[in-house]
């Protein structure tokens, strides 16, 4: 086990104690004068994974590496790859289902062999291997936790948005508690979802991470700073991002503001980072972002009709908020350290 | 042939072209009549073409129609892609501004969808409700039992959403009576008052399997097979049963084994990519000897490949998938009622026989809408597991070598029946043998069950037998494109050549006594499949070491009857086409 460290700094960072330098910071407007995706993506209006992509790769070329990505089949695999312009100077792999981790291990080993004969420069591409979270909770779960045992320099992104939505909103293992897919109905005998949500980053963290955070893309300078200091640490570094999904959360299309929003101000969705000192085993957390105010976790529920069963059922939104507040309580060392108060107020509602 | 209508609703993915044409196969299925559908679905997940074809007929139909009557087209691009498909004096019923004329042997309908919708009715999702009011009037379809659907369809989501649809379908209805004077001869077949139901292959294979006592059900998403796993989500759980989503594909047939050995009726569903996942496990379940039923909705590959077109290219890997000599059966339905048999059939040889059977539907047939006489669910198939009764003093031999090749098994955790199954070569009880001896026993017992399911009754007569049986121009072929293999012969005898066809419905043992005669009696074979390689015809000619005439396509849509009968035509006519040579079964 790893010995846990609280940062006492909250809020975006780009610092870190694996690197000399800190990441550049793009500021509150992220005026930055990369491209990321291009145009000829074929994603459904208000997708938040074509966001989260596109900040992820503007942030991976201010590196000024070039960037070889292996993806897994998935939402994001079939939006992108219709038009091979999307990914613009990016060199991209599409790889079965279960592969995403292993597809990154063989980029490297070659890239790596590559470096050694010369005909690469040192340095000079970043390896990221992208994927859903069906790719990466259920079906590509054994190939990414070896690609973080063996240790490897490279970037895992999992673009989440809480279910199989390329088949037709399918549970996952990310989907939340009660949440109607079409695997997990909510009907009369079976409520929703009945299976306890996983997290990905405590998994990849355990595996031996470098480096692993959560981001959204509505803080995209958050967002970049991370995708920035996951291409600098050494190792193998994971980033989750939270990405909404108005055709399978069947939510309006205009409201991705406001769900991301609410999603952090119920803590559903907790901005973090984790980086790994490995002489020491420690592991130190930072929260990038703090909610003004709390909200009970009924008020995430309103906007999404996949929630709309499990809304009547208080015994099930109980538990919900019960799971948040579990989570939410291995933050309380890092508030206090900070001088803020632990409220408990929250828990109640 | 009876009098039928080939209906084409085509349009963008998400105008609700699929509704419209869903909507009018489950009021023409109430009025009582026949009908067969045809979807194609965009790769994108939201946008894209999209059409549905609907042949609605007065009597039993093989397929959904080559030239279409009646097209609806919801914008130019939709007119553009299928206007070409238009019959000689069809009708076009497409929205006001798309750039089409009407001219001699076309008559052209425009009205303002889009219009109408946004301005009359300030919503532009209910356009396709207003079609459906434009559509109805032109075809003469009771607007009484459109109201009775939309009704029912709408009454869950409250009064508002109900009367805003029904004042969508009126003004469709207004328009085409006031503006539209009728002067195509295209109307609503004829119905009866049988009853019929109306469901899709995924559905038809879900309930069959239900009715045939599946308890469990493992499954992973994948299109187009996904719909099987939903639809039991909803209902299997009604009837005690539990479907479980697994991690990936290969857990999937893995808890199939775990629920089957304990004695549950299990099964899984999957497409192409995943049956590659389980391979594997088809060699442990025959092994092993664990009943199985996997079915694979077969979509265009290889690797992830056309995931929304059908294709019929899995034949190799579900004969030949997994290492070493694996006993398995593989079955594959010719429609959607076939699928309520087939399925049924699957279960009854699985639990019989204690082997995995691999069901082989295609997209085609898993997103079909047909009417199926509601008789053929007190006609399934049936047969149960032989039961192992142990506690008889002497130790329980899972698999005991007798003169049957299945061994009575015992649940696990009864007393005395206490055993080990095992993937590993074994002997009687289930221990770890390498020796020469035990793995020809077990290897000769394993693929004895294969010909005594030949000769079981449960498979005799499955072969769909078409035609005329002295014609010397033979059609041999499987799944679903029968269908179109029906409708050739029909077109053939019309032109004067003498045809016949044979479909088995098992692939895995061939019903080597049918198809010897058939081979004995026709001198020319064509197999029709959509496949590159012409799987099927590889098969025949290696078992049967006959010429064949391949006709594949990789279209990503079923075959046509005329390029069928093209081929007929062909070999009818062809002299320098060796004749039959037979040899019996090789081996």
């Amino acid at each position: 086990m790893y010995k846990v460290l609280f940062n006492r700094h909250i809020g975006p960072n780009p610092h870190s104690l694996l690197l000399p330098e800190p990441v550049q910071d793009v500021g509150d407007y992220g005026a930055i004068p990369t491209t990321g995706l291009m145009s000829g993506h074929q994603g459904c209006v208000g997708c938040g994974m074509v966001t989260g992509t596109n900040q992820v790769l503007r942030a991976l070329k201010l590196t000024g590496k070039h960037v070889v990505a292996s993806i897994g089949t998935g939402c994001n695999e079939v939006i992108t790859t219709q038009n091979t312009s999307c990914w613009g100077d990016v060199s991209v792999d599409h790889n079965n289902f279960p592969n995403t981790g292993a597809t990154l291990s063989g980029n490297i080993a070659a890239l790596s062999a590559l470096v050694q004969a010369g005909a690469v420069a040192p340095d000079s591409t970043v390896n990221l291997g992208m994927a859903g979270d069906g790719g990466t909770y259920d079906i590509g779960l054994q190939a990414l936790l070896a690609w973080i045992a063996r240790g490897e320099d490279g970037i895992y992104v999992c673009l989440n948005n809480q279910a199989y939505m390329n088949t037709g909103v399918q549970g996952s293992s990310a989907t939340p508690i009660g949440t109607n897919t079409t695997t997990t109905p909510f009907g009369k005998v079976i409520r929703g979802n009945q299976r306890r949500q996983q997290y990905l980053l405590d998994l990849a963290l355990a595996a031996g991470a470098s480096y692993v955070a959560a981001a959204c893309p509505l803080f995209h300078r958050d967002l970049m700073i991370k995708t920035q200091k996951a291409a600098a640490i050494e190792g193998p570094c994971v980033l989750e991002i939270y990405s909404v999904c108005p055709e399978g959360w069947k939510s309006d299309t205009d409201v991705f503001h406001e769900i991301t929003a609410l999603a952090l101000e119920t803590r559903s969705w907790i901005l973090y980072e984790a980086e790994r000192e490995r002489k020491s085993n420690a592991v130190l957390f930072t929260l990038n972002h703090l909610p003004k105010q709390y909200l009970p976790v009924s008020e995430y529920l309103k906007l999404q009709e996949r929630f709309a069963g499990m809304r009547e059922f208080p015994e099930i939104v109980q538990q919900a908020q019960e799971a948040i507040e579990a989570r939410w309580a291995f933050w309380r060392p890092a508030l206090e350290a900070n001088g803020i108060e632990w409220k408990e107020e929250a828990r109640a509602s | 042939m009876h009098p039928d209508l080939v209906l084409r609703i085509a349009g963008e993915s998400g105008e609700g072209v699929i509704t419209i044409g869903e909507t009018l196969c489950r009021i023409a299925a109430r009025e009582g009549v026949h009908i067969v559908t045809f979807r194609t679905f965009p790769a994108e997940i939201k946008g894209g073409a999209c059409m549905i074809q609907v042949r609605l007929s007065e009597g039993p139909i093989p397929y959904h129609g080559e030239q279409v009557d009646f097209l609806v087209c919801l914008n130019q691009v939709a007119v553009d892609e299928n206007l070409p498909d238009l019959k000689e004096n069809g009708a076009l019923l497409c929205e006001a501004e798309c750039d089409v004329s009407e001219q001699p042997g076309r008559t052209v309908y425009k009205v303002p969808f889009d219009r109408i919708a946004t301005r009359e009715i300030g919503s532009r999702i209910s356009k396709n409700i207003v079609v459906l009011g434009s559509l109805s009037h032109l075809l003469a379809i009771p607007k009484k039992s459109i109201e009775a659907f939309i009704s029912e369809k709408f009454a869950r989501k409250g009064k508002t959403v109900l009367d805003h649809n029904l004042e969508a379908l009126q003004k469709g209805v207004d328009f085409a009576e006031q503006h539209l004077a009728k002067k195509d001869p295209y109307k609503l077949p004829g119905g009866s008052d049988q009853k019929r139901l109306l469901m899709t292959g995924n559905e038809a294979i879900a309930l069959s399997a239900v009715a045939a006592g599946l308890k469990y059900f493992f499954g992973y998403p994948i299109t187009p097979a996904s719909e099987i796993m939903e639809w039991l989500a909803v209902h299997l759980p009604k009837v005690g049963g539990v479907v479980l989503q697994t991690e990936d594909e290969i857990s999937a047939v893995c808890s199939v084994a775990g629920a089957s050995w304990a004695g549950g009726r299990s099964m899984t569903s999957t497409s192409g990519p995943g049956l590659s996942l389980m391979s594997e496990t088809v060699g442990l379940l025959s092994m092993a000897e664990i009943p199985a039923v996997i079915v694979d909705s077969q979509r265009g590959g290889p690797s992830t490949g056309m995931p929304t077109k059908t294709e019929q290219s899995d034949l190799f890997l579900a004969l030949y998938g997994s290492h070493g000599d694996v006993a398995r059966v593989v079955m594959a339905p010719t429609s959607v009622a076939d699928c309520f048999r087939v399925t049924a059939l699957a279960f009854a040889i699985a639990e019989k026989y204690q082997l995995p059977v691999i069901v082989l539907v295609d997209q085609a047939t898993s997103a079909r809408l047909e009417t199926i006489d509601p008789q053929i669910l007190d006609r399934l198939p049936q047969a149960s597991r032989l039961c192992a009764a142990p506690g008889d003093g002497a130790p329980y031999a899972r698999y005991r070598l007798t003169d049957s090749p299945v061994s009575p098994a015992a649940i696990p955790g009864t007393e005395g029946g206490e055993h080990m199954v095992t993937g590993m070569e074994h002997d009687e009880f289930g221990n770890f043998a390498c020796d020469d001896e035990t793995h020809t026993a077990m290897t000769v017992k394993r693929f004895r069950k294969l010909d005594e399911i030949e000769n079981d009754p449960l498979t005799q007569d499955l072969c769909t037998r078409l035609g005329d049986e002295n014609g010397e121009i033979g059609v041999v072929t499987w799944g679903s494109t029968a269908g179109p293999v029906e409708e050739a012969l029909a077109v053939a005898k019309g032109l004067g050549i003498s045809a016949q066809a044979i479909i088995p419905r098992v692939l895995n043992p061939l019903p080597h006594k049918e198809l010897k005669a058939f081979f004995g009696k026709v001198k020319r074979v064509i197999v029709p499949e959509l496949n590159f390689l012409g799987q099927f015809a590889s098969v025949l000619r290696s078992t049967y070491r006959i010429p064949t005439i391949g006709l594949t396509k990789i279209k990503g849509v079923p075959l046509e009857p005329r390029e069928i009968v093209e081929k007929i035509v062909e070999a009818a006519s062809a002299s320098n086409v060796r004749s039959m040579k037979r040899y019996g079964r090789a081996g």
